[in-house]
């Protein structure tokens, strides 16, 4: 085995300033909060979005990767098994949501729920007792195979069999299902039921492609940062680094693709509990900052990654892959903030600094730990790839 | 002024046994100064496109055009159909109703774009070509197989037969050959 672990590389620098940033954020967080207790939900479950999205992410990304094979995992394998460790920390963070959930979501108001024909079929689902069972089992599930995921790849690092290989292959294949449907229902627990009247078939798969670009552009920017240093510099060549971005192209693509399906679809269906969810996003600064999504989410990366001269160079590509989280995070506040604003067919903007404390609060901590489990193991697996990494250079 | 002689041969060509081999001697003659040289491997190989100097080509702007092309002209026929030549009233929606037109649309950008690839990528290669000098030389079969050759042309402006042949004999090759016209 080898030990690769190198503690200088320019990431583990950020370290230490990850965690005073997290304290302070959640500490004006903690402060700002109490006098303003309705926004500091709100607030906080557009930053809990965001961290989770990039945890759960991550571990589809890991999962497709042991799947797959291919070199382009090769040197974000490690950042990504990393990243799925701080599930127990998003716990944590879950935990205002689900104890906060009668000031987010509507339909935890049995009454108003029964006073309407539509809602009160919803009953069965949307309660709070069912909301909080599924969320432990949520959890539960993604945490096990996490840790069943990244005991394997100790082992496989250890042994390098092709037993050992077969095995993380083995809870891969059954991970990516059952994630894939866990996180499905997730996205329909925590953001979808805000609006209990409104649904998309698209959501589910719209939030799970949302997820993985979004995990996926934060690991692009981590080992482009340390695109020229030992031991990636060696590990990398400017190719390597266009296959990491031509992914992310495709990525954007498709999130591209799910989001505006789903907008084909209620837009030509033109169904009375659909459109409202879009009208309102469609006027005022809601309007504007759809037009921001899509040039700045989808236009503006595409024609980027459309250029070799950005993906060859790590420091080009590691700005778009930033340029696309930010997006990601607009991204989750369009969907979730207008539901608390909403009257009629409009909703209000209203930015609070809750919103800018709360994500910068869990995404210190969640940083800070991020590097911590980073730096217990080597950075590059033992094992080139699961299929060889020779093979890969010779046949390109 | 004298007119230029065709050169008696088309190149020299040395067959190498493995990648690694080939690798290193691309890069060893594009480094001595060659630039009219060409590399035949039965496989892609890593990094073998940079050794011999290949410069990027005109496909990917091809290519773009062609996704250009398809985007303009599939929205085009759409809205020309729906809003100029045979306007409906469907269900109240606008005649020009742009969200259902983009599936098509991108499908139109994808198929000239495909088809701009694989029509650019034969016309610059200058397919299709009948004839080609390299099939001169008797192992040369074995590119299709598990042989790697690299041949200078004798095109090059450093071409000269015998100096040519020692740097390619100090390559450590299997063979080297002249490639007859």
């Amino acid at each position: 085995m080898n030990e690769m672990t190198n503690e200088s590389l320019r990431f583990f620098r950020l370290e230490k300033p990850a965690l005073l940033v997290g304290l302070a954020g959640l500490a004006a967080t903690a402060v700002l909060g109490f006098r303003a207790q309705e926004q500091f939900f709100h607030s906080w479950l557009v930053a809990f979005i965001f961290w989770m999205s990039l945890t759960v992410g991550a571990l589809f990304i890991a999962m497709l990767q042991y799947m797959t094979g291919g070199w382009w995992g090769y040197i974000i394998r490690k950042p990504l098994l990393a990243a799925t460790a701080n599930l127990p920390l998003m716990l944590l963070a879950a935990l205002p949501v689900y104890l906060g959930a009668d000031r987010i979501y509507k339909w935890t108001n049995h009454a108003w729920m029964e006073a309407d024909h539509i809602l009160h079929q919803k009953l069965a689902y949307l309660n709070y007792e069912a909301f909080c069972v599924r969320g432990l089992v949520f959890f539960a599930i993604w945490n096990f195979w996490a840790f069943m995921l990244r005991r394997s790849d100790r082992a496989y690092d250890a042994t390098g069999t092709p037993e050992a290989a077969l095995t993380l292959r083995k809870w891969s294949a059954s991970g990516l299902l059952i994630t894939g449907i866990t996180v499905t229902f997730a996205s329909v627990d925590w953001m979808m039921s805000l609006d209990p009247y409104w649904f998309s078939t698209m959501f589910g798969i719209s939030y799970v492609v949302g997820a993985v670009l979004l995990a996926y552009s934060f690991m692009n920017a981590i080992v482009t940062s340390a695109a020229d240093e030992s031991p990636i510099a060696e590990a990398a060549d400017p190719v390597h680094f266009r296959d990491l971005g031509n992914l992310m192209f495709a990525f954007t693509m498709l999130w591209a693709y799910t989001a505006f399906a789903q907008y084909l679809l209620i837009w030509y269906a033109n169904i009375k509990e659909e459109i409202p969810w879009y009208l309102i996003r469609s006027h005022g600064a809601w309007g504007a900052i759809s037009v921001l999504l899509i040039v700045g989410h989808f236009f503006l990366p595409f024609l980027l990654l459309l250029m070799r001269g950005i993906k060859d160079r790590a420091k080009f590509l590691g700005k778009v892959a930033i340029l696309i989280m930010i997006m990601r995070a607009v991204d989750y506040y369009w969907i979730i903030a207008p539901n608390w604003t909403t009257e009629g067919h409009h909703a209000s903007f209203r930015f609070d600094p809750l919103d800018l404390t709360s994500i910068l609060g869990i995404g210190g901590i969640w940083l800070f730990a991020f590097l911590r489990n980073l730096k217990k193991g080597s950075i590059l697996p033992a094992h080139a790839s699961l299929e060889g990494v020779k093979e890969a250079v010779s046949h390109g | 002024m004298k007119a230029k002689q065709k050169p008696p041969f088309y190149g020299l060509m040395a067959e190498f046994h493995d990648p690694t081999a080939l690798l290193a001697a691309a890069q060893k003659a594009t480094d001595s100064g060659y630039t009219k040289l060409d590399a035949y491997t039965p496989f892609p190989i890593h990094g073998l496109n940079e050794a011999v100097g290949f410069k990027k080509t005109w496909l990917s702007t091809i290519v773009l055009c062609g996704g250009i092309a398809g985007a303009l002209g599939g929205f085009g026929m759409q809205y020309f159909a729906s809003v100029i030549h045979y306007p409906l009233n469907i269900g109240g929606r606008p005649l020009n109703s742009w969200p259902a037109f983009i599936p098509i649309t991108f499908e139109v950008t994808v198929l000239l774009a495909a088809f701009s690839a694989v029509v650019g990528m034969i016309m610059l290669n200058g397919l299709p070509l009948p004839y080609h000098p390299v099939f001169n030389v008797k192992s040369f079969q074995f590119a299709s197989r598990d042989q790697f050759f690299l041949c200078i042309e004798s095109e090059d402006p450093l071409f000269e037969l015998g100096e040519t042949r020692r740097f390619l004999q100090s390559l450590n090759p299997i063979e080297v050959n002249d490639v007859p016209w």
